[in-house]
């Protein structure tokens, strides 16, 4: 049985130093990175959506090491983030992405809680919160510091980063939070005692790994050719026509057809797992 | 392995994020991109095409998406032209009408700005037909109908009935065109000048010089019947400083490029401008956004409506840099300090910049119309950003006021979808559209072309105008040489003509080939693609 002692998450120490340094490096690493890539953000009617990976990172420090080090690797990494790529301080966002460390850290934590998938579940209901109070409180915030009323900056601001930053909490943050468990575990610094799984999952563990790896490749593949897609270029070959992209040349339908032999491996993988999970040999 | 195998959800989240990704990085499929602009050597020198004019794809994507609707429809039909909300048409003002005019209007001074980038293109299947197509639309009798049917503020009466009661005018004039109504006039006429100016077709010159005339007589001549101020009223007797720019601009471009014999109808508009900067200018010396003009004829010459308008300030400053730069360039910085605020939304929109409708606004207004029409002023601001070269400001706003649509190609056509607002798809369309041309300016008309210009290379045609777009057709007169690139989607003939001596070079060694004919010169492009050509003479 998991040991669920609850210790006080509003306390700091040295044990929190390194998650802070940690988190704090990928923030800012992972905001600089996709800001510099500069892949788009579409909006499908009020929908927005955009890979914005940062955004998980304050929700799974904070669900991991507690609020304070979620509010500081969400604020202190979106300060550094916003000086480094614009060159000046926007306090209100910093503050929004604080929030959305902070909330996550409000629940109880035991050691090896992230290795259980209903927790994990968790983490996404915690990330909908942040995101919406994360960006509500800061775009309020706004209206008073820029002065341009109340629709401007909840229309423009509030709606598409809650989208995004619910679609990226929701979906990355318990990733994340599962890893830094992973991580805990093995660091020397701490005492591994992950707790033992509750329930016995009926997949193919070779089988998840490799359509995981084949889904990263893909989407690795797939980035690879955004940032390979050179204006000015065509590639008059129908291997581009499914997706219509414009490509430099043979690299691009090299990358392309990877997209699609990796995707296509990977999904009908994923099929079979689940079928094999929904209904497992006697 | 025991990594993964523990979490059923964490493999779901695996799923979504892969999702995540494709739907992000997906883009509808789309045309070729737009060539680059690379250097030419020819036997002769070398040449860097990134010096001319171009256009991008999109731009004539765009181009494309007005000319399909256009013609889709009868003359007098205007569906997805006419802005509309709930399947109805969205007026103006109580009682008012849609204002049909003014779409069609500035489409005109969008596309005339885009033809302008390609002198050298002029095929008249593909610019000329449209802009005539446009002027007709603009003569159409639902364009002209609200002057005789509108009842908007004037007690139950029609703006024509208006002016005959109060003026005393003689009856008949039903759609506006000899008294006041410059909400009309004078972009009728400034479009009939920019079609005369860019294909050198009299076939408006008639009309384009009785109105100017009219418009001139109405300006200048206190006897005329509703002569009231140096301007001409339009509500029917409210003066708005914008309005009063547009036959402005239309008088620069007759008296110094359209004109057979001598005239200076600009002069008008040199009084007009004075009198608007003495008369009709608030405390920040901007202008106001109209008056009423029995102030001035019921003496009450001090009187004026302060009326705060960041739409009024971004449209008069944009056109009047075409006819008089000097003072636009001494309103704009003041325009900007009064209404516009650039800011940084992190991480979503980065660095941007809004327009304010009214600069005195309550800044923590919750009034959605405050924003409406603040939308309408950033809409006019970009245009005049981009026509005072601002392009900081003007990026700015386009940053968010494209932020929600998604741009797609459809065949040949690039336009963005404007699903809130599907009946104004078109206006913004169209306001993107301007506002993104940066090689040619309104003031860009006039300057009287030089006398050779009609006899020049040029290209007379294009077999397949829908899929060969031409990014650049420029005559380089100092290097007697035409400069071509184009974007094939389809294999295809473009013809030049007066080009019977063209030497052509070309920065692509296959893929085309040519054929003279008499003064013709006929590039054959064999295979689709980007094809960059200097022709030299």
């Amino acid at each position: 049985m998991a040991e669920k002692e609850a210790r006080s998450r509003w306390k700091i120490g040295k044990e929190s130093i390194f998650p802070l340094i940690l988190g704090l490096g990928i923030f800012i690493g992972l905001e600089v990175l996709f800001t510099i890539l500069n892949l788009p953000i579409q909006t499908y009617y009020y929908i927005t959506f955009a890979l914005v990976p940062a955004i998980a990172v304050p929700i799974s420090f904070g669900a991991k090491y507690g609020p304070i080090v979620g509010f500081l690797v969400g604020f202190g990494g979106k300060f550094i983030a916003d000086l480094i790529l614009y060159g000046g301080i926007w306090i209100w966002w910093p503050l929004g992405f604080g929030l959305m460390g902070l909330i996550p850290g409000l629940s109880k934590y035991y050691r090896g809680k992230y290795t259980e998938g209903w927790n994990l579940f968790k983490i996404s209901l915690y990330a909908l919160a942040a995101a919406f109070l994360g960006t509500l409180v800061p775009s309020m915030l706004s209206v008073f510091a820029d002065q341009l009323g109340l629709f401007f900056p909840i229309l423009f601001y509030s709606i598409p980063l809650f989208f995004i930053a619910a679609l990226n909490g929701v979906i990355i943050a318990p990733i994340m939070a599962r890893g830094l468990e992973y991580l805990d575990s093995k660091m020397t610094l701490t005492e591994s005692k992950e707790t033992p799984p509750r329930e016995t999952l009926h997949l193919n563990q070779a089988g998840v790994l490799l359509a995981g790896f084949c889904f990263l490749l893909s989407s690795g593949l797939y980035i690879l050719k955004y940032v390979f897609n050179t204006e000015g270029s065509f590639m008059g070959c129908g291997a581009g026509a499914p997706f219509g992209h414009e490509i430099a040349g043979d690299i691009g339908i090299a990358l392309e057809l990877g997209i699609y032999i990796f995707l296509g491996i990977g999904i009908m993988l994923s099929v079979g797992l689940v079928i094999r999970a929904i209904f497992p040999k006697k | 392995m025991s990594f993964l195998s523990k979490n059923k959800y964490l493999f779901v989240c695996g799923i979504l994020l892969v999702g995540l990704i494709f739907i992000t990085v997906y883009e509808p499929a789309g045309r070729l991109g737009t060539p680059g602009f690379p250097e030419i050597t020819t036997s002769e020198r070398t040449y860097n095409l990134t010096e001319y004019p171009s256009l991008t794809n999109e731009i004539i994507g765009m181009y494309n998406y007005f000319r399909s609707i256009l013609f889709g429809q009868g003359i007098n039909e205007f569906e997805n032209i006419e802005p509309y909300i709930g399947g109805d048409a969205m007026l103006l003002g109580p009682g008012g009408d849609s204002g049909i005019r003014y779409v069609l209007a500035f489409l005109m001074y969008g596309m005339s700005e885009m033809m302008e980038t390609t002198p050298g293109y002029r095929d008249p299947a593909y610019y000329q037909n449209t802009s005539d197509c446009v002027l007709q639309k603009m003569e159409a009798p639902k364009t002209k109908e609200y002057w005789n049917k509108s009842s908007m503020l004037y007690g139950g009466k029609s703006f024509y009935q208006f002016v005959v009661d109060h003026y005393g005018v003689p009856p008949g004039d039903y759609e506006g065109l000899k008294y006041t109504n410059i909400m009309y006039r004078g972009h009728w006429a400034l479009m009939e000048a920019l079609y005369q100016f860019l294909f050198n077709d009299p076939k408006y010159n008639t009309t384009l010089t009785e109105q100017l005339s009219l418009l001139y007589e109405e300006m200048t001549n206190s006897s005329y019947p509703t002569y009231t101020t140096p301007g001409v009223p339009c509500e029917p007797d409210q003066l708005f400083v914008q309005c009063n720019t547009i036959q402005s601009l239309a008088f620069k471009i007759y008296d110094n490029c359209l004109n057979t014999s001598p005239t200076n109808y600009y002069s008008a508009a040199a009084r007009l401008i004075d009198f608007e900067l003495a008369n009709m200018t608030n405390e920040d010396g901007l202008f106001v956004n109209g008056i009423n003009v029995t102030k001035f004829v019921n003496g009450e010459p001090d009187y004026v409506d302060d009326f705060d308008s960041g739409y009024t300030q971004g449209w008069s400053i944009a056109f009047i840099n075409a006819y008089n730069q000097s003072i636009a360039q001494q309103l704009y910085p003041k325009f900007k300090s009064a209404y516009v605020t650039e800011t940084v939304y992190p991480g979503i929109l980065g660095e941007l910049a809004y327009m304010k409708e009214d600069k005195n606004i309550d800044p923590f207004s919750t009034n959605i119309m405050d924003f409406a029409f603040s939308l309408a002023a950033n809409g006019f601001g970009v245009a005049c950003a981009k026509e005072m070269g601002d392009y900081q400001i003007r990026d700015g706003i386009l940053n968010w006021l494209t932020h929600y649509f998604t741009p797609k190609w459809e065949g040949n056509k690039y336009y963005m979808p404007t699903p809130i607002f599907e009946g104004l798809q078109f206006v913004f369309n169209m306001i993107v559209y301007w506002a993104q041309q940066e090689w040619v300016n309104l003031g860009d008309f006039t300057q009287r072309r030089s006398p050779s210009f009609w006899t020049q290379p040029f290209i007379a045609d294009v077999s397949n105008i829908e899929n060969i777009f031409i990014n650049q057709a420029t005559y380089d007169e100092s290097n007697s040489a035409f400069i071509l690139t184009c974007s094939a989607a389809t294999p295809g003939n473009i013809t030049l003509t007066n080009a019977g001596s063209g030497t052509v070079f070309s920065k692509q060694s296959s893929g085309w080939s040519t054929q003279l004919n008499g003064s013709n010169l006929t590039i054959m492009l064999n295979n689709g693609g980007n094809y960059n050509f200097v022709i030299e003479f």
